[in-house]
């Protein structure tokens, strides 16, 4: 009864006429992109098991999957969202005071969770968008097949956001901790500061150069795992130099795969790298690989490999990447006899305690804050927390040594 | 007006670079205190083993030149080839240059120049370069891609950045057909 009175109170309130004029209806179309990322693997010229993408999707038109599109009137506003399903297909219903003039659908780069988006170099919105489209009430209007970018027109961007796409759903989205902790990123495009791209978890912000857009390993893989890592340690694990031998922290240089570097940065890097390989090869391959480039990694770019370890030994983030593939993987070269879920890399940086002393967190650190192991937090600190820390206790000694990690 | 101001201000970056300008080095070694409790960053990402400055130099006659700078990092010689295109923002080429193959020493550099073609639409345009070098020994290649945009207005060419492309120019708006 009460119920009943308040209904017909709203009524005498005036609501009857703005539901008289109440306009709806469907606008749906499917997103498309074209492909242009490299890092592809060919199976005509090597063994691309347990690969995810491979040279037949590059240069083809894919599916924009698992966004978010929105459908705006003719002043801008938003009047329906919705997201894209596997396929790139969209059905969303809009509604508005009155039938609109026209509408226009807009993409803007942001996964339909908010795990990621891409903005721009100061953080503003950058949207691909239709040219108007009349609309009914009560209508369906499809706006058929849009493409954000074409073959002679490709799109840096959309490409970008495939390779987050990826990054998340075939390799982070493998992770319960992940699931968690890893949403609300920003990736940036494309401010000068970072000219080969940076990350920080602190401000949850990925910063790409313009040149990043088509090789995903290097870049926008490696990046989110920077992110992926921080996320899960929660605190800074070396000293963040890349002025190997000099002891310190001013030098602009950036980093190579294949130089050497101080032991903790060499860890830190070569994990991001590992992290981005997991979107494009999982655990079963045969011939991995990573490098910096907008085709297909060639032969020195191979992850599952037997390396002759001579020189110095360690430092290298192709090493780290190596004895980390070797730790994940399922294949049996040499001395690897482990192969532990994708997960567990997380887990350990979760579990490996904050501190100061040998083996903890910030262990690069001494008294008073200052740094007085500008190596660690090291490979042989990493061995000892998926053995002591985790809680699968792996042992990866013999991969450690396989993948030229050495004494010291 | 704008233009001569941009053109002015590239050249000195082009001088600057052909001075010899490397990274800045530390001048002295010393112990920083990192912020306690920040999270791991990446301070910046793999260095590219070739390395590209596409830099507008000149307006000549309706067409600008553009330099394009190229360094590669191979521990060895190596061969390169490549293109150089000019698209509108609809995606049309307007223009398809190719690159004259040419060897390069050992951490070496080579340079290339081109020039837009006359009497270019008002609109937005991207120059898009893509370099292939080879490892003359090891034969690893190295695939790369690089643009810059340019804006047409009343006949004037004027440089603009990735930011203004994407915000200013067609390139937002889609496609309905591949």
């Amino acid at each position: 009864m009460t119920k009943h009175l308040v209904f017909v109170g709203l009524l005498a309130a005036g609501f009857v006429p703005s539901l008289a004029h109440a306009a709806s209806g469907h606008v749906t179309g499917t997103w498309k992109n074209y492909q242009n990322q490299g890092n592809y693997c060919d199976p005509d010229t090597r063994n691309c098991t347990s690969a995810r993408y491979l040279k037949t999707e590059y240069h083809t038109y894919h599916a924009i999957s698992n966004t978010k599109v929105y459908v705006k009137d003719q002043n801008g506003v938003v009047i329906g969202t919705g997201a894209t399903n596997a396929s790139g297909y969209f059905d969303i219903v809009w509604n508005r005071a009155s039938t609109p003039t026209s509408v226009r659908v807009y993409w803007q780069f942001e996964h339909k969770d908010d795990r990621f988006k891409i903005r721009s170099e100061g953080n503003g919105v950058l949207a691909k968008w239709t040219e108007p489209v009349s609309v009914s009430n009560g209508g369906i209007t499809s706006v058929g097949t849009l493409y954000a970018g074409t073959s002679t027109a490709i799109s840096g961007l959309a490409n970008i956001y495939d390779g987050a796409d990826r990054m998340w759903y075939d390799a982070l989205n493998y992770s319960g901790r992940m699931q968690d902790v890893f949403t609300g990123l920003t990736i940036r495009a494309y401010p000068e500061e970072c000219p080969t791209g940076c990350a920080n978890s602190g401000t949850n912000t990925v910063k790409l150069p313009a040149d990043a857009a088509y090789s995903p390993q290097a870049r926008i893989l490696h990046e989110m795992g920077h992110i992926a890592a921080g996320k899960s340690a929660g605190a800074a694990m070396d000293p963040g130099s890349y002025c190997y031998p000099a002891e310190t922290t001013e030098c602009e240089s950036g980093w190579s795969s294949t130089s050497n570097e101080w032991r903790g940065v060499a860890l830190k890097e070569g994990m991001a790298t590992f992290f981005g390989d997991v979107a494009l090869y999982w655990n079963g391959a045969l011939d991995p690989r990573t490098c910096l480039s907008s085709g297909e990694c060639g032969a020195s770019g191979t992850i599952e490999t037997s390396a002759a370890c001579t020189g110095t030994v360690g430092r290298t983030a192709i090493q780290m990447d190596r004895y980390f593939w070797d730790t994940y993987d399922d294949h049996v070269d040499g001395d690897d006899n482990v192969a532990e879920p994708y997960y567990a890399f997380f887990d350990t940086l979760a579990a490996i305690p904050a501190g100061t002393g040998w083996g903890e967190k910030s262990s690069y650190r001494g008294a008073g804050n200052t740094v007085d192991s500008w190596d660690s937090f090291h490979s042989w600190e990493w061995h000892n927390a998926m053995l002591n820390h985790w809680s699968g206790a792996a042992e990866t000694e013999d991969i450690y040594f396989q993948n030229c990690m050495g004494t010291f | 007006m704008k233009a001569i101001a941009l053109l002015a201000i590239t050249t000195s970056a082009l001088v600057g670079h052909l001075s010899g300008a490397t990274s800045p080095q530390p001048a002295t070694a010393s112990t920083p205190t990192p912020a306690a409790h920040e999270p791991s960053d990446c301070a910046g990402g793999e260095d590219a083993l070739v390395t590209t400055k596409l830099t507008p130099e000149r307006l000549d006659g309706g067409t600008m030149s553009l330099g394009l700078e190229i360094h590669h990092h191979f521990e060895e010689g190596a061969s390169l080839i490549g293109t150089v295109e000019l698209v509108d923002d609809r995606g049309k080429r307007l223009d398809r240059s190719e690159l004259p193959a040419r060897q390069i020493a050992i951490r070496g550099g080579t340079r290339f120049a081109y020039a837009t073609p006359r009497k270019l639409a008002d609109g937005y345009y991207r120059v898009l370069v893509s370099l292939l070098a080879r490892g003359t020994a090891s034969r690893s290649e190295d695939f790369s891609s690089h643009e810059t945009y340019l804006h047409v207005e009343r006949g004037e060419i004027t440089p603009i950045t990735s930011n203004e492309w994407l915000t200013q120019s067609n390139d937002s708006l889609v496609f309905t057909k591949p």
